[in-house]
Protein backbone atom coordinates (compact mmCIF):
# COMPACT_ATOMS: atom_id res chain seq x y z
CA UNK A 1 0.00 0.00 0.00
CA UNK A 2 0.99 3.38 -0.97
CA UNK A 3 0.25 6.53 1.53
CA UNK A 4 0.21 9.66 -0.50
CA UNK A 5 1.67 12.57 2.18
CA UNK A 6 -1.26 15.03 0.86
CA UNK A 7 -3.45 11.74 2.75
CA UNK A 8 -1.01 12.29 5.93
CA UNK A 9 -1.52 15.66 6.45
CA UNK A 10 -5.59 16.27 7.09
CA UNK A 11 -5.28 17.52 10.82
CA UNK A 12 -7.02 15.04 12.65
CA UNK A 13 -10.43 16.22 13.95
CA UNK A 14 -9.37 18.25 17.42
CA UNK A 15 -11.13 16.42 20.03
CA UNK A 16 -8.73 15.79 22.97
CA UNK A 17 -6.19 17.29 21.24
CA UNK A 18 -3.93 19.45 23.35
CA UNK A 19 -3.93 22.95 21.77
CA UNK A 20 -0.53 23.88 20.23
CA UNK A 21 -0.34 26.81 22.79
CA UNK A 22 -0.83 24.70 25.21
CA UNK A 23 1.61 21.99 23.84
CA UNK A 24 4.17 24.23 23.92
CA UNK A 25 3.55 25.87 27.72
CA UNK A 26 4.26 21.85 28.06
CA UNK A 27 7.32 21.89 26.16
CA UNK A 28 9.17 25.28 28.15
CA UNK A 29 8.29 23.45 31.00
CA UNK A 30 9.72 20.48 29.91
CA UNK A 31 12.45 22.42 28.85
CA UNK A 32 13.01 24.40 32.07
CA UNK A 33 12.44 21.05 33.97
CA UNK A 34 15.66 19.83 32.33
CA UNK A 35 13.73 17.24 30.04
CA UNK A 36 15.10 18.31 27.14
CA UNK A 37 18.66 16.18 26.75
CA UNK A 38 18.39 17.37 23.22
CA UNK A 39 19.62 21.24 23.22
CA UNK A 40 21.54 21.20 26.42
CA UNK A 41 22.17 18.09 28.46
CA UNK A 42 24.50 16.59 31.01
CA UNK A 43 24.86 13.53 29.66
CA UNK A 44 25.47 10.45 31.71
CA UNK A 45 27.23 9.00 28.67
CA UNK A 46 30.65 10.36 28.17
CA UNK A 47 30.59 9.56 24.58
CA UNK A 48 28.37 12.31 23.97
CA UNK A 49 28.76 15.95 24.69
CA UNK A 50 26.85 19.30 23.47
CA UNK A 51 28.58 21.91 22.82
CA UNK A 52 26.34 24.80 22.17
CA UNK A 53 25.23 25.95 20.38
CA UNK A 54 23.71 22.86 19.77
CA UNK A 55 26.35 20.95 18.28
CA UNK A 56 26.67 17.62 20.04
CA UNK A 57 30.79 16.04 19.63
CA UNK A 58 30.77 12.28 20.33
CA UNK A 59 33.37 9.87 20.72
CA UNK A 60 33.02 6.87 19.27
CA UNK A 61 35.71 3.52 19.44
CA UNK A 62 38.72 4.54 17.74
CA UNK A 63 37.30 7.83 16.99
CA UNK A 64 38.61 11.26 17.83
CA UNK A 65 35.99 13.67 19.42
CA UNK A 66 33.85 14.59 15.87
CA UNK A 67 30.51 16.10 15.33
CA UNK A 68 28.01 13.80 15.89
CA UNK A 69 24.66 13.71 13.04
CA UNK A 70 23.59 10.72 14.80
CA UNK A 71 24.93 7.44 16.80
CA UNK A 72 22.69 4.46 15.42
CA UNK A 73 23.90 3.89 13.30
CA UNK A 74 26.67 6.45 13.67
CA UNK A 75 27.30 9.76 11.02
CA UNK A 76 30.59 11.56 12.69
CA UNK A 77 31.65 15.08 10.83
CA UNK A 78 35.48 15.74 10.94
CA UNK A 79 35.91 19.13 12.16
CA UNK A 80 37.38 21.57 9.99
CA UNK A 81 40.35 22.10 11.76
CA UNK A 82 41.91 18.43 10.78
CA UNK A 83 42.21 19.53 7.03
CA UNK A 84 45.23 21.97 7.89
CA UNK A 85 46.88 18.51 7.34
CA UNK A 86 46.97 17.07 4.03
CA UNK A 87 46.00 13.61 5.00
CA UNK A 88 43.18 13.30 7.71
CA UNK A 89 43.67 11.14 10.31
CA UNK A 90 42.11 7.86 10.40
CA UNK A 91 40.52 9.34 13.97
CA UNK A 92 39.30 12.24 12.61
CA UNK A 93 38.00 10.53 9.56
CA UNK A 94 34.42 10.80 9.26
CA UNK A 95 31.58 8.14 9.56
CA UNK A 96 28.69 7.66 7.28
CA UNK A 97 26.48 4.54 7.12
CA UNK A 98 22.95 4.21 6.31
CA UNK A 99 21.40 0.87 8.37
CA UNK A 100 22.31 0.14 12.02
CA UNK A 101 23.23 -3.42 11.42
CA UNK A 102 26.77 -2.23 10.91
CA UNK A 103 29.79 -4.65 12.34
CA UNK A 104 31.32 -4.04 14.72
CA UNK A 105 33.02 -7.37 15.64
CA UNK A 106 35.67 -8.91 12.90
CA UNK A 107 37.54 -12.14 13.59
CA UNK A 108 39.90 -12.13 10.34
CA UNK A 109 40.15 -16.04 10.94
CA UNK A 110 36.33 -16.09 9.50
CA UNK A 111 36.64 -13.31 7.59
CA UNK A 112 36.44 -14.16 3.67
CA UNK A 113 36.26 -11.80 0.64
CA UNK A 114 34.23 -13.49 -1.89
CA UNK A 115 34.33 -12.49 -5.39
CA UNK A 116 32.33 -14.56 -7.45
CA UNK A 117 29.51 -14.33 -10.16
CA UNK A 118 30.00 -13.99 -14.11
CA UNK A 119 33.71 -15.75 -13.55
CA UNK A 120 35.50 -18.46 -14.46
CA UNK A 121 36.29 -19.44 -10.89
CA UNK A 122 35.04 -17.76 -8.00
CA UNK A 123 37.60 -16.73 -5.08
CA UNK A 124 37.20 -16.81 -1.26
CA UNK A 125 40.18 -14.90 0.31
CA UNK A 126 41.62 -14.54 3.49
CA UNK A 127 42.86 -10.73 4.31
CA UNK A 128 46.48 -12.48 4.75
CA UNK A 129 45.88 -14.09 1.34
CA UNK A 130 44.84 -10.81 -0.41
CA UNK A 131 48.06 -9.31 1.14
CA UNK A 132 50.39 -11.87 0.05
CA UNK A 133 49.18 -12.95 -3.44
CA UNK A 134 48.66 -9.84 -4.70
CA UNK A 135 50.85 -6.64 -5.30
CA UNK A 136 50.12 -3.89 -3.47
CA UNK A 137 49.62 -0.31 -4.47
CA UNK A 138 49.18 3.30 -3.05
CA UNK A 139 46.62 6.15 -3.93
CA UNK A 140 46.15 9.06 -2.06
CA UNK A 141 42.58 10.17 -2.70
CA UNK A 142 39.73 12.23 -1.23
CA UNK A 143 36.81 10.48 -0.13
CA UNK A 144 33.31 12.49 0.03
CA UNK A 145 29.78 12.28 1.27
CA UNK A 146 27.57 13.03 -1.64
CA UNK A 147 25.43 14.63 0.89
CA UNK A 148 28.62 16.67 1.99
CA UNK A 149 27.89 20.23 2.86
CA UNK A 150 23.74 19.55 2.52
CA UNK A 151 23.08 21.75 5.25
CA UNK A 152 23.87 24.95 3.51
CA UNK A 153 21.44 24.54 0.49
CA UNK A 154 18.73 26.83 0.38
CA UNK A 155 15.18 25.72 0.96
CA UNK A 156 16.88 23.22 3.63
CA UNK A 157 16.66 19.26 2.63
CA UNK A 158 15.68 16.48 4.68
CA UNK A 159 18.94 13.75 5.22
CA UNK A 160 22.30 14.14 7.06
CA UNK A 161 23.01 17.57 7.60
CA UNK A 162 26.47 18.08 7.10
CA UNK A 163 28.35 21.58 7.29
CA UNK A 164 31.64 21.00 5.16
CA UNK A 165 33.40 18.00 7.31
CA UNK A 166 32.04 14.87 5.37
CA UNK A 167 35.22 14.27 3.61
CA UNK A 168 38.20 13.66 4.62
CA UNK A 169 41.92 12.89 1.99
CA UNK A 170 43.78 9.58 3.05
CA UNK A 171 46.38 7.74 1.30
CA UNK A 172 44.80 3.94 0.64
CA UNK A 173 46.85 0.81 0.26
CA UNK A 174 45.33 -2.26 -1.16
CA UNK A 175 45.16 -4.34 -4.31
CA UNK A 176 44.02 -3.65 -7.30
CA UNK A 177 40.09 -4.66 -8.08
CA UNK A 178 41.27 -5.35 -11.41
CA UNK A 179 43.81 -8.13 -10.29
CA UNK A 180 41.16 -9.68 -8.48
CA UNK A 181 38.61 -9.73 -11.24
CA UNK A 182 41.51 -11.21 -13.51
CA UNK A 183 42.55 -13.74 -10.59
CA UNK A 184 38.85 -15.37 -10.88
CA UNK A 185 38.76 -14.38 -14.56
CA UNK A 186 35.75 -11.69 -15.81
CA UNK A 187 33.57 -13.84 -18.52
CA UNK A 188 32.43 -12.28 -21.76
CA UNK A 189 29.82 -10.41 -21.79
CA UNK A 190 30.38 -9.03 -18.62
CA UNK A 191 28.22 -5.59 -17.55
CA UNK A 192 28.55 -4.36 -14.02
CA UNK A 193 30.30 -5.63 -11.15
CA UNK A 194 28.27 -4.95 -7.60
CA UNK A 195 30.19 -4.77 -4.31
CA UNK A 196 28.11 -5.85 -0.63
CA UNK A 197 29.55 -5.12 2.82
CA UNK A 198 29.38 -6.73 6.31
CA UNK A 199 26.31 -4.04 7.02
CA UNK A 200 22.67 -5.19 6.85
CA UNK A 201 19.14 -3.68 6.56
CA UNK A 202 16.57 -3.71 9.91
CA UNK A 203 14.15 -5.26 8.24
CA UNK A 204 13.86 -8.55 5.99
CA UNK A 205 12.03 -6.92 2.85
CA UNK A 206 14.64 -3.45 2.77
CA UNK A 207 17.27 -3.56 0.07
CA UNK A 208 20.81 -4.25 1.65
CA UNK A 209 23.33 -1.35 0.96
CA UNK A 210 24.54 -2.80 -2.50
CA UNK A 211 26.48 -0.62 -4.99
CA UNK A 212 27.69 -1.13 -8.51
CA UNK A 213 30.32 0.03 -11.22
CA UNK A 214 30.41 -0.38 -14.56
CA UNK A 215 32.97 -3.06 -15.76
CA UNK A 216 35.19 -1.26 -17.52
CA UNK A 217 35.84 1.44 -14.74
CA UNK A 218 35.97 -2.11 -12.05
CA UNK A 219 38.96 -2.80 -14.37
CA UNK A 220 40.24 0.59 -14.61
CA UNK A 221 44.12 0.31 -13.01
CA UNK A 222 42.44 3.10 -9.83
CA UNK A 223 40.06 1.12 -8.19
CA UNK A 224 41.57 -0.65 -5.14
CA UNK A 225 39.80 -2.89 -2.37
CA UNK A 226 42.27 -1.27 0.26
CA UNK A 227 43.35 -2.90 3.56
CA UNK A 228 44.96 -0.22 4.63
CA UNK A 229 44.35 4.03 5.43
CA UNK A 230 47.45 6.09 5.99
CA UNK A 231 49.61 3.02 6.91
CA UNK A 232 47.00 1.78 9.47
CA UNK A 233 44.58 -0.54 9.55
CA UNK A 234 40.86 1.24 8.58
CA UNK A 235 39.15 2.03 12.14
CA UNK A 236 35.75 -0.04 12.13
CA UNK A 237 33.58 2.55 11.49
CA UNK A 238 35.30 3.78 8.06
CA UNK A 239 35.45 -0.11 6.64
CA UNK A 240 37.52 -2.27 8.33
CA UNK A 241 38.82 -4.72 7.06
CA UNK A 242 38.62 -3.77 3.55
CA UNK A 243 36.79 -0.97 1.46
CA UNK A 244 36.55 -0.07 -1.57
CA UNK A 245 38.00 3.00 -3.26
CA UNK A 246 37.39 4.88 -6.17
CA UNK A 247 39.20 7.74 -6.61
CA UNK A 248 36.94 10.56 -7.91
CA UNK A 249 33.93 9.17 -7.31
CA UNK A 250 31.74 10.07 -4.45
CA UNK A 251 31.94 8.24 -1.34
CA UNK A 252 28.91 6.22 -1.65
CA UNK A 253 30.36 3.73 -4.18
CA UNK A 254 33.66 3.42 -1.57
CA UNK A 255 32.03 0.14 -0.01
CA UNK A 256 32.67 0.04 3.82
CA UNK A 257 33.36 -3.83 5.10
CA UNK A 258 34.17 -4.78 1.92
CA UNK A 259 32.76 -9.06 1.65
CA UNK A 260 31.33 -9.59 -1.75
CA UNK A 261 32.36 -8.87 -4.90
CA UNK A 262 29.72 -9.70 -8.12
CA UNK A 263 30.24 -9.58 -11.51
CA UNK A 264 27.27 -9.38 -13.96
CA UNK A 265 25.89 -10.20 -17.12
CA UNK A 266 23.68 -7.63 -17.12
CA UNK A 267 23.54 -3.98 -15.34
CA UNK A 268 22.80 -4.11 -11.89
CA UNK A 269 19.64 -3.02 -10.32
CA UNK A 270 19.19 -2.35 -6.75
CA UNK A 271 17.46 0.15 -4.38
CA UNK A 272 20.72 2.35 -3.77
CA UNK A 273 21.06 2.25 -7.12
CA UNK A 274 17.93 2.63 -8.92
CA UNK A 275 16.29 4.74 -6.20
CA UNK A 276 18.77 6.73 -3.71
CA UNK A 277 21.54 8.62 -4.50
CA UNK A 278 20.36 10.17 -8.16
CA UNK A 279 20.76 13.48 -9.41
CA UNK A 280 19.37 15.29 -11.70
CA UNK A 281 20.77 14.46 -15.24
CA UNK A 282 22.10 18.34 -16.29
CA UNK A 283 25.20 20.15 -15.85
CA UNK A 284 25.23 21.29 -12.46
CA UNK A 285 22.73 18.67 -10.58
CA UNK A 286 20.32 20.96 -10.26
CA UNK A 287 16.52 21.14 -10.17
CA UNK A 288 14.03 23.49 -8.20
CA UNK A 289 11.50 22.86 -5.64
CA UNK A 290 8.63 23.73 -7.90
CA UNK A 291 10.38 22.02 -10.99
CA UNK A 292 11.84 18.92 -9.71
CA UNK A 293 14.10 16.91 -12.36
CA UNK A 294 12.71 13.86 -13.85
CA UNK A 295 15.47 12.96 -15.77
CA UNK A 296 18.03 11.20 -13.15
CA UNK A 297 21.44 9.42 -13.08
CA UNK A 298 23.12 8.03 -10.37
CA UNK A 299 25.66 10.29 -8.36
CA UNK A 300 28.97 9.85 -9.73
CA UNK A 301 32.01 11.89 -10.10
CA UNK A 302 33.07 14.48 -7.87
CA UNK A 303 32.53 18.34 -9.09
CA UNK A 304 35.52 20.55 -8.15
CA UNK A 305 35.60 22.42 -4.75
CA UNK A 306 37.72 24.26 -2.54
CA UNK A 307 37.60 25.59 1.05
CA UNK A 308 39.39 27.86 3.31
CA UNK A 309 40.45 26.29 6.71
CA UNK A 310 42.54 28.93 7.77
CA UNK A 311 42.36 31.43 9.54
CA UNK A 312 38.71 30.01 11.44
CA UNK A 313 38.71 29.79 15.24
CA UNK A 314 40.53 30.61 17.55
CA UNK A 315 43.03 32.06 15.00
CA UNK A 316 43.59 36.06 15.75
CA UNK A 317 44.22 37.88 13.24
CA UNK A 318 45.31 41.29 13.79
CA UNK A 319 45.52 44.58 11.29
CA UNK A 320 48.81 45.56 10.28
CA UNK A 321 50.14 41.65 10.81
CA UNK A 322 50.49 39.23 8.22
CA UNK A 323 48.16 35.88 7.95
CA UNK A 324 48.25 32.71 5.87
CA UNK A 325 44.80 32.44 3.94
CA UNK A 326 45.06 28.28 3.73
CA UNK A 327 42.70 26.25 2.19
CA UNK A 328 42.33 22.93 -0.02
CA UNK A 329 40.95 22.30 -3.36
CA UNK A 330 40.05 19.10 -5.12
CA UNK A 331 38.37 17.74 -8.18
CA UNK A 332 37.70 14.28 -9.96
CA UNK A 333 41.08 13.64 -10.82
CA UNK A 334 41.92 16.06 -13.67
CA UNK A 335 43.95 18.09 -11.16
CA UNK A 336 43.37 21.94 -10.18
CA UNK A 337 45.17 24.12 -11.94
CA UNK A 338 44.76 28.07 -10.24
CA UNK A 339 43.07 28.48 -6.61
CA UNK A 340 41.70 32.24 -6.48
CA UNK A 341 41.20 34.11 -3.06
CA UNK A 342 38.47 37.00 -2.24
CA UNK A 343 39.06 39.09 0.87
CA UNK A 344 35.73 41.18 -0.05
CA UNK A 345 33.03 38.41 -0.72
CA UNK A 346 33.83 38.01 -4.49
CA UNK A 347 34.63 41.72 -5.47
CA UNK A 348 38.38 41.12 -6.35
CA UNK A 349 40.57 38.04 -6.65
CA UNK A 350 44.31 37.15 -6.25
CA UNK A 351 45.85 33.98 -7.22
CA UNK A 352 47.10 32.16 -4.43
CA UNK A 353 49.88 29.71 -4.92
CA UNK A 354 49.26 26.05 -4.64
CA UNK A 355 51.57 23.33 -3.01
CA UNK A 356 53.34 20.72 -4.60
CA UNK A 357 51.31 17.79 -6.41
CA UNK A 358 53.49 15.41 -5.22
CA UNK A 359 50.58 13.80 -3.15
CA UNK A 360 48.47 12.78 -6.74
CA UNK A 361 45.66 14.65 -8.74
CA UNK A 362 43.56 12.57 -6.42
CA UNK A 363 44.49 14.24 -3.10
CA UNK A 364 43.29 17.74 -1.30
CA UNK A 365 45.92 20.20 -2.94
CA UNK A 366 46.54 22.89 -0.73
CA UNK A 367 46.90 26.58 -1.11
CA UNK A 368 48.17 29.43 0.27
CA UNK A 369 47.69 33.53 0.05
CA UNK A 370 50.08 35.89 2.18
CA UNK A 371 47.20 38.18 3.81
CA UNK A 372 47.86 41.37 5.40
CA UNK A 373 45.08 43.10 6.37
CA UNK A 374 45.28 46.98 7.07
CA UNK A 375 42.36 47.69 9.19
CA UNK A 376 40.22 45.87 11.39
CA UNK A 377 36.69 44.73 11.19
CA UNK A 378 34.86 41.58 9.45
CA UNK A 379 36.14 40.72 6.03
CA UNK A 380 34.64 37.82 3.62
CA UNK A 381 36.72 35.36 2.81
CA UNK A 382 36.04 33.16 -0.24
CA UNK A 383 37.83 30.70 -2.70
CA UNK A 384 37.47 29.16 -6.29
CA UNK A 385 39.34 26.42 -7.90
CA UNK A 386 40.33 25.75 -11.41
CA UNK A 387 40.52 22.42 -12.64
CA UNK A 388 42.94 21.44 -15.89
CA UNK A 389 39.86 20.15 -17.82
CA UNK A 390 38.57 23.66 -17.49
CA UNK A 391 35.90 23.32 -14.72
CA UNK A 392 35.49 25.87 -12.43
CA UNK A 393 33.55 27.30 -9.20
CA UNK A 394 30.99 29.86 -9.36
CA UNK A 395 28.57 31.29 -7.42
CA UNK A 396 24.62 30.42 -8.72
CA UNK A 397 21.27 29.10 -7.14
CA UNK A 398 22.75 25.20 -6.93
CA UNK A 399 19.79 23.31 -5.48
CA UNK A 400 18.36 20.01 -5.75
CA UNK A 401 15.95 17.72 -3.26
CA UNK A 402 18.48 15.55 -1.87
CA UNK A 403 21.02 18.09 -1.11
CA UNK A 404 23.98 16.65 -3.18
CA UNK A 405 27.22 18.18 -4.95
CA UNK A 406 27.52 21.36 -3.64
CA UNK A 407 30.55 23.31 -5.20
CA UNK A 408 29.49 26.59 -5.17
CA UNK A 409 32.37 29.46 -4.00
CA UNK A 410 31.72 29.17 -0.07
CA UNK A 411 32.34 32.61 1.90
CA UNK A 412 33.05 32.68 5.80
CA UNK A 413 33.63 35.81 7.55
CA UNK A 414 36.45 36.44 9.75
CA UNK A 415 37.30 39.38 12.21
CA UNK A 416 40.12 40.97 12.13
CA UNK A 417 41.28 42.90 15.46
CA UNK B 1 -26.36 -29.50 11.46
CA UNK B 2 -24.04 -28.67 8.28
CA UNK B 3 -25.94 -28.01 4.99
CA UNK B 4 -25.26 -29.16 1.75
CA UNK B 5 -23.88 -25.91 0.56
CA UNK B 6 -21.89 -25.16 3.84
CA UNK B 7 -20.28 -28.53 3.30
CA UNK B 8 -19.43 -27.97 -0.33
CA UNK B 9 -17.74 -24.71 0.39
CA UNK B 10 -15.71 -26.57 3.19
CA UNK B 11 -14.35 -29.10 0.60
CA UNK B 12 -14.03 -26.07 -1.84
CA UNK B 13 -11.70 -24.78 0.65
CA UNK B 14 -9.66 -27.72 1.57
CA UNK B 15 -9.20 -28.48 -1.88
CA UNK B 16 -7.77 -24.30 -2.95
CA UNK B 17 -5.79 -24.86 0.29
CA UNK B 18 -4.09 -27.72 -0.84
CA UNK B 19 -3.04 -26.31 -3.97
CA UNK B 20 -1.86 -23.10 -2.59
CA UNK B 21 0.27 -25.35 -0.33
CA UNK B 22 1.47 -27.18 -3.79
CA UNK B 23 2.16 -24.23 -5.22
CA UNK B 24 4.24 -22.48 -2.07
CA UNK B 25 5.94 -26.28 -1.88
CA UNK B 26 9.38 -25.91 -1.48
CA UNK B 27 10.67 -27.32 -5.10
CA UNK B 28 14.56 -28.10 -4.52
CA UNK B 29 14.95 -26.75 -8.49
CA UNK B 30 12.52 -23.23 -8.04
CA UNK B 31 15.02 -22.58 -4.75
CA UNK B 32 17.24 -19.80 -5.45
CA UNK B 33 21.03 -21.01 -6.32
CA UNK B 34 23.63 -20.97 -3.94
CA UNK B 35 26.61 -19.96 -5.19
CA UNK B 36 29.01 -22.80 -5.91
CA UNK B 37 32.41 -22.04 -4.04
CA UNK B 38 35.82 -23.96 -3.79
CA UNK B 39 36.25 -25.40 -0.46
CA UNK B 40 38.21 -23.23 2.01
CA UNK B 41 41.57 -24.41 1.61
CA UNK B 42 43.58 -22.30 4.04
CA UNK B 43 42.65 -23.57 8.02
CA UNK B 44 42.42 -20.87 10.18
CA UNK B 45 46.09 -21.11 11.74
CA UNK B 46 48.28 -19.12 9.07
CA UNK B 47 49.95 -16.08 10.91
CA UNK B 48 48.12 -12.97 10.49
CA UNK B 49 49.73 -9.54 10.26
CA UNK B 50 47.94 -7.98 12.43
CA UNK B 51 45.64 -8.76 15.48
CA UNK B 52 42.74 -11.05 14.47
CA UNK B 53 39.92 -9.69 16.48
CA UNK B 54 38.85 -5.87 16.10
CA UNK B 55 35.71 -5.27 17.91
CA UNK B 56 33.84 -1.94 19.03
CA UNK B 57 31.03 -1.28 21.18
CA UNK B 58 28.47 1.70 20.00
CA UNK B 59 27.52 4.23 22.65
CA UNK B 60 23.98 5.46 22.05
CA UNK B 61 22.38 8.45 23.19
CA UNK B 62 18.93 9.31 21.96
CA UNK B 63 17.65 12.60 22.65
CA UNK B 64 14.76 13.25 24.61
CA UNK B 65 11.17 14.33 22.90
CA UNK B 66 8.60 16.96 24.53
CA UNK B 67 5.21 15.76 26.05
CA UNK B 68 2.56 16.15 23.15
CA UNK B 69 -0.06 14.17 21.49
CA UNK B 70 1.10 12.05 19.30
CA UNK B 71 4.79 11.84 21.13
CA UNK B 72 4.46 8.01 22.35
CA UNK B 73 3.51 6.88 18.90
CA UNK B 74 6.72 8.57 17.52
CA UNK B 75 9.09 7.00 19.91
CA UNK B 76 7.67 3.58 19.18
CA UNK B 77 7.34 3.88 15.52
CA UNK B 78 10.46 6.41 14.77
CA UNK B 79 13.26 4.32 16.47
CA UNK B 80 12.61 1.15 15.17
CA UNK B 81 15.42 1.37 12.41
CA UNK B 82 17.36 4.24 13.89
CA UNK B 83 17.78 6.57 16.01
CA UNK B 84 16.01 9.50 16.79
CA UNK B 85 19.14 11.65 16.44
CA UNK B 86 17.96 11.22 12.56
CA UNK B 87 14.78 13.80 13.56
CA UNK B 88 16.77 16.04 15.73
CA UNK B 89 19.46 16.68 13.26
CA UNK B 90 17.07 17.95 10.90
CA UNK B 91 16.33 21.84 10.43
CA UNK B 92 12.57 22.77 11.48
CA UNK B 93 10.48 21.71 8.60
CA UNK B 94 7.40 22.75 7.37
CA UNK B 95 4.34 19.71 7.63
CA UNK B 96 4.33 19.11 4.23
CA UNK B 97 8.16 17.87 4.50
CA UNK B 98 7.17 16.10 7.43
CA UNK B 99 4.53 14.67 5.54
CA UNK B 100 6.72 13.50 2.51
CA UNK B 101 9.46 12.39 5.22
CA UNK B 102 6.93 10.06 6.89
CA UNK B 103 5.68 8.68 3.68
CA UNK B 104 8.94 7.69 2.64
CA UNK B 105 9.47 5.93 5.74
CA UNK B 106 6.61 3.74 5.12
CA UNK B 107 7.09 3.39 0.96
CA UNK B 108 9.94 3.58 0.82
CA UNK B 109 11.62 1.56 3.56
CA UNK B 110 8.71 -0.20 4.65
CA UNK B 111 8.39 0.94 8.00
CA UNK B 112 5.15 -0.55 10.15
CA UNK B 113 2.92 2.13 10.27
CA UNK B 114 -0.99 2.90 9.11
CA UNK B 115 -2.33 6.31 7.87
CA UNK B 116 -3.80 6.87 11.08
CA UNK B 117 -0.77 6.23 13.08
CA UNK B 118 1.18 8.44 10.67
CA UNK B 119 -1.30 11.56 11.08
CA UNK B 120 -0.58 11.58 14.56
CA UNK B 121 3.15 11.42 14.21
CA UNK B 122 3.26 13.95 11.56
CA UNK B 123 1.32 16.32 13.47
CA UNK B 124 3.54 15.46 16.45
CA UNK B 125 6.76 16.48 14.32
CA UNK B 126 5.31 19.55 12.96
CA UNK B 127 4.57 21.01 16.83
CA UNK B 128 8.20 19.95 17.54
CA UNK B 129 10.14 20.34 14.48
CA UNK B 130 8.29 22.10 12.59
CA UNK B 131 7.97 25.53 10.52
CA UNK B 132 5.11 28.36 10.99
CA UNK B 133 3.54 29.48 8.28
CA UNK B 134 6.20 32.44 7.58
CA UNK B 135 8.40 29.96 7.86
CA UNK B 136 9.90 30.77 11.48
CA UNK B 137 10.81 28.05 13.21
CA UNK B 138 8.38 26.99 16.01
CA UNK B 139 10.42 24.28 17.39
CA UNK B 140 11.36 23.56 21.24
CA UNK B 141 14.00 21.04 19.98
CA UNK B 142 17.40 22.46 19.05
C1 LIG C 1 11.63 0.60 8.47
C2 LIG C 1 12.75 1.32 8.96
C3 LIG C 1 12.48 2.78 9.34
C4 LIG C 1 11.55 3.28 10.20
C5 LIG C 1 10.55 2.53 11.05
C6 LIG C 1 11.72 4.72 10.19
N1 LIG C 1 12.76 5.06 9.37
FE1 LIG C 1 13.48 6.91 9.07
N2 LIG C 1 14.92 6.18 7.86
C7 LIG C 1 15.08 4.84 7.52
C8 LIG C 1 16.21 4.70 6.64
C9 LIG C 1 16.72 3.40 6.04
C10 LIG C 1 16.73 5.99 6.45
C11 LIG C 1 17.94 6.38 5.60
C12 LIG C 1 19.15 6.11 6.43
C13 LIG C 1 20.40 6.70 5.90
O1 LIG C 1 20.54 6.86 4.68
O2 LIG C 1 21.27 6.99 6.73
C14 LIG C 1 15.91 6.88 7.24
C15 LIG C 1 16.14 8.25 7.34
C16 LIG C 1 15.35 9.13 8.06
C17 LIG C 1 15.55 10.56 8.12
C18 LIG C 1 16.69 11.33 7.46
C19 LIG C 1 16.27 11.96 6.19
C20 LIG C 1 16.14 11.01 5.05
O3 LIG C 1 15.11 11.10 4.35
O4 LIG C 1 17.03 10.16 4.82
C21 LIG C 1 14.52 11.06 8.87
C22 LIG C 1 14.26 12.52 9.19
C23 LIG C 1 13.71 9.95 9.31
N3 LIG C 1 14.25 8.79 8.80
C24 LIG C 1 12.59 10.07 10.09
C25 LIG C 1 11.81 9.00 10.51
C26 LIG C 1 10.58 9.15 11.24
C27 LIG C 1 9.96 10.47 11.65
C28 LIG C 1 10.11 7.89 11.47
C29 LIG C 1 8.82 7.50 12.17
C30 LIG C 1 7.64 7.92 11.45
C31 LIG C 1 11.05 6.96 10.86
N4 LIG C 1 12.06 7.68 10.28
C32 LIG C 1 10.92 5.59 10.90
C33 LIG C 1 14.31 3.80 7.96
C34 LIG C 1 13.25 3.91 8.83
Amino acid sequence: MILKPEELQDPKPEGDAVSRRRFLQLASAAAMSGAFSACHSQYTNTSFISVPPGQTVARFPEKAELLLLTDRPPQLETPIHYFREDLTPNEAFFVRWHYEGIPTYIDLRTFRLKVGGHVDKPLTLTLDELKHQFDATSIVAVNQCSGNSRSLFLPRVPGGQWKNGAMGNARWTGVRLKDLLQRAGVKSGAVDVSFGGLDEAPLFNMSKFVKALGIEHALSDEVLVAYSMNDKPLPMLNGFPLRLVVPGWYATYWVKSLASIKVLPEKFHGFWMDKAYLIPKNADAVETPENLATDTVPINKMNVRSLIVSPDLPDLVRAGATAEIQGIAFDSGSGISKVEVSIDGGKNWQAATLDSDALGKYSFRRFRLPWTPQSSGAYQLASRAYTNDGKFQRVFDQWNKSGYMRNVIEQREVTVI
Amino acid sequence: MITRKQLLALVGFVILGAIIIWIGRDDPSQRPKIEEQPPVQTPVTQPSTQSDFNQITLPHDDPEFPPGPGRELFLARCTVCHSLRYITMQPNFSKKVWAKEVAKMINTYKAHITGEEAREIINYLATVKGTDQDGASNSKLK
